[in-house]
């Protein structure tokens, strides 16, 4: 039973941290209506820039710098080349952002070399026993703060004006504007706010029980990816519920897996799109995706 | 207030949607502009309201101006804060938010937090239905509620000038005459309208000056009275020799391969209107 309460803690915290990069991806998608797929190198930006930095500057600080380079890469992508292609075909567009991720990704991998960086978390490799439940310090704060950036995310899309703005701008562009919404000013705050989102992911995402940073994190925040998918991409409801759903499946898959020996080793890892595949099958717009979306 | 001068606008380069169009709506002023589908009634507005773009069009000679200060190069977000608003056709309200949001998406321009409260009483007195229904999707409402909410959320960021296409298009008509006495009391408040629609029975009686847009041109203009009581307007979009009919408004006919915003040429037959004299 203990067992099952920790691999079911452990993967709702792997969840919530799942569900901040699902979240920036449908923040995204639904005021660009793109599917970023340079998150991952957002994500493994903001936890270099923190690894780099938290020695000289303290933890805080490299936290703060991390994740303002993260979402000052995230507007810059938006900027410069989103932006720019806007009238493009949504596959040019996806392409594109493919290609982004490989060229920052490459790059910090040559910087990082083999190493495996530590972020300097204050927390180490604490563990903490929650209930007489054995849980690592770093996955409890990682849903602690998850949980907060989601609920304050949540609000802000319901009662402030950006939120009123990215809402009506995703549901008709051209309405919006006439009503005198700025569509580039809410396109460029969202990006920012995803970048964000995607670096405080990165910060978790490398601390305990996984060894630090290395570069094989962006395959971890790809599981992200079918999260947004899963959630319905164009609802940050989806995204959470999806988030939980697949972080906890992936964790138990991968604590239960020497009684799923017949599907092999590692079915921890592809759990995610299991899920993900499952689901569609059923519900082909996701957990709460709205039908008419059409656009990659 | 508005001055739309030699305005001339293609789509895709090729179609010419408008050719030289001019007009003006004066200083508390309600313009209609009358054109049967396809005539550049809607190009107009998109001119206007700065959404050409959006739909592949693009102006290419002329001017609007807006007390003097042209608009015509700002993007459709800036030219809302000159205080021109347009309520578009179809209502395009935001179906998945509530009637609440709605408004508060319509107040995204407004210049301060006390004409936000302004307008938001204002909307309220136009259209008690929207303070009871205030916390519905809009999607939920009925049509003539779309266009109650359509128009207050234009309201929202205390336009100068509001340019309505086509407001009664799919209404009952009870609910049609609601809209023109709303439009009417909106216009009482001070607020400039241009009116775009094809029920001219309506749009004359409302407005005070009227144009007729023709394959993309203006083919009469004049007061709205002079207007309504020219034979051409009277048989194309009045009936027949008709004095003031109901609703049902006969359109000229569209079988006569008229001119879409996608340009196709169309026979001469509706073209007789007197060119007119500015």
């Amino acid at each position: 039973m203990s067992t099952f309460l920790s691999l079911l803690f452990n993967g709702l915290a792997v969840g919530a941290v799942y569900a901040l990069i699902a979240l920036g991806f449908v923040i995204i998608f639904r005021s660009s209506e793109v599917l970023n797929f340079a998150h991952g190198a957002i994500v493994l930006l903001g936890a270099y820039v923190v690894a780099r930095t938290h020695d000289s500057l303290g933890f805080a600080g490299a936290v703060v710098l991390g994740v303002a380079a993260a979402a000052a890469m995230a507007a810059l992508i938006e900027l410069l080349l989103v932006r720019r292609l806007r009238n493009a075909p949504a596959i040019s567009l996806t392409i594109m952002l493919l290609g982004v991720d490989i060229l920052i990704t490459t790059d910090l991998t040559r910087r990082m070399g083999s190493d495996i960086l530590g972020l300097g978390h204050p927390w180490g490799a604490d563990v903490v026993s929650l209930g007489g439940v054995a849980i690592s310090a770093n996955r409890l704060i990682a849903f602690l703060v998850a949980a907060v950036v989601i609920a304050g995310l949540f609000a802000a899309f319901r009662f402030t004006s950006w939120g009123v703005a990215m809402r009506a701008a995703a549901e008709d562009p051209e309405a919006a504007q006439l009503m005198g919404i700025r569509l580039g000013r809410v396109a460029l705050t969202s990006w920012l706010l995803a970048g964000a989102l995607a670096a405080a992911a990165g910060l978790f995402l490398t601390g305990s029980p996984t060894p630090g940073l290395e570069p094989g994190i962006r395959t971890v925040a790809f599981a992200a990816f079918p999260v947004a998918v899963l959630g319905g991409l164009d609802s940050p409801g989806g995204a959470l519920m999806a988030g939980l759903l697949i972080g906890v499946s992936e964790s138990l898959a991968a604590g239960y897996q020497d009684d799923l020996l017949f599907l092999g080793r590692g079915i921890g890892e592809v759990v995610p799109y299991i899920v993900m595949v499952v689901v569609l099958l059923i519900r082909p717009s996701g957990l709460a995706g709205t039908k008419e979306l059409n656009r990659v | 207030m508005l001055e739309v001068a030699d305005l001339s606008v293609s789509y895709g380069g090729a179609v010419q949607a408008l050719r030289k169009v001019s007009l003006q709506v004066p200083e508390h002023g309600v313009l209609t502009v009358l054109g049967s589908n396809g005539a550049g009634k809607s190009t107009l507005l998109r001119a206007v309201s700065g959404t050409l773009g959006r739909h592949g069009g693009r102006r290419d000679s002329g001017t609007i101006t807006v007390d003097g200060a042209p608009i015509h190069k700002q993007d459709a977000a800036s030219i809302v804060r000159t205080g021109v608003v347009q309520v578009p056709e179809g209502r395009r309200v935001f179906g998945r938010m509530t009637v609440e949001d709605n408004l508060r998406a319509g107040a995204a321009a407004a210049r301060s937090r006390a004409a936000v409260a302004r307008a938001r009483e204002r909307v309220n007195e136009l259209f008690p239905i929207l303070v009871s229904r205030s916390r519905q999707p809009a999607a939920l409402l009925s049509g003539g509620e779309q266009q109650m909410l359509a128009i207050g959320r234009a309201l929202m960021s205390d336009p100068r000038l509001l340019l309505l296409d086509e407001p009664s298009l799919g209404l009952a008509p009870m609910m049609i005459q609601r809209v023109g006495e709303i439009v009417a009391e909106i216009h009482k408040q001070g607020v400039c309208v241009v009116l775009v629609e094809q029920n001219a029975t309506m749009a004359l009686a409302l407005a005070d000056t009227a144009v007729v847009l023709d394959v993309g041109q203006v083919s009469l203009a004049g007061s709205a009275a002079a207007l309504a009581a020219s034979e051409q307007v009277q048989r194309l979009y009045l009936g027949h020799g008709a004095q003031a009919v109901g609703p049902e408004v006969i359109r000229p006919d569209s079988t006569d391969g008229s001119v879409g915003d996608d340009g196709r040429e169309r026979a001469a037959g509706t073209r007789t209107l007197t060119r007119w004299q500015p």
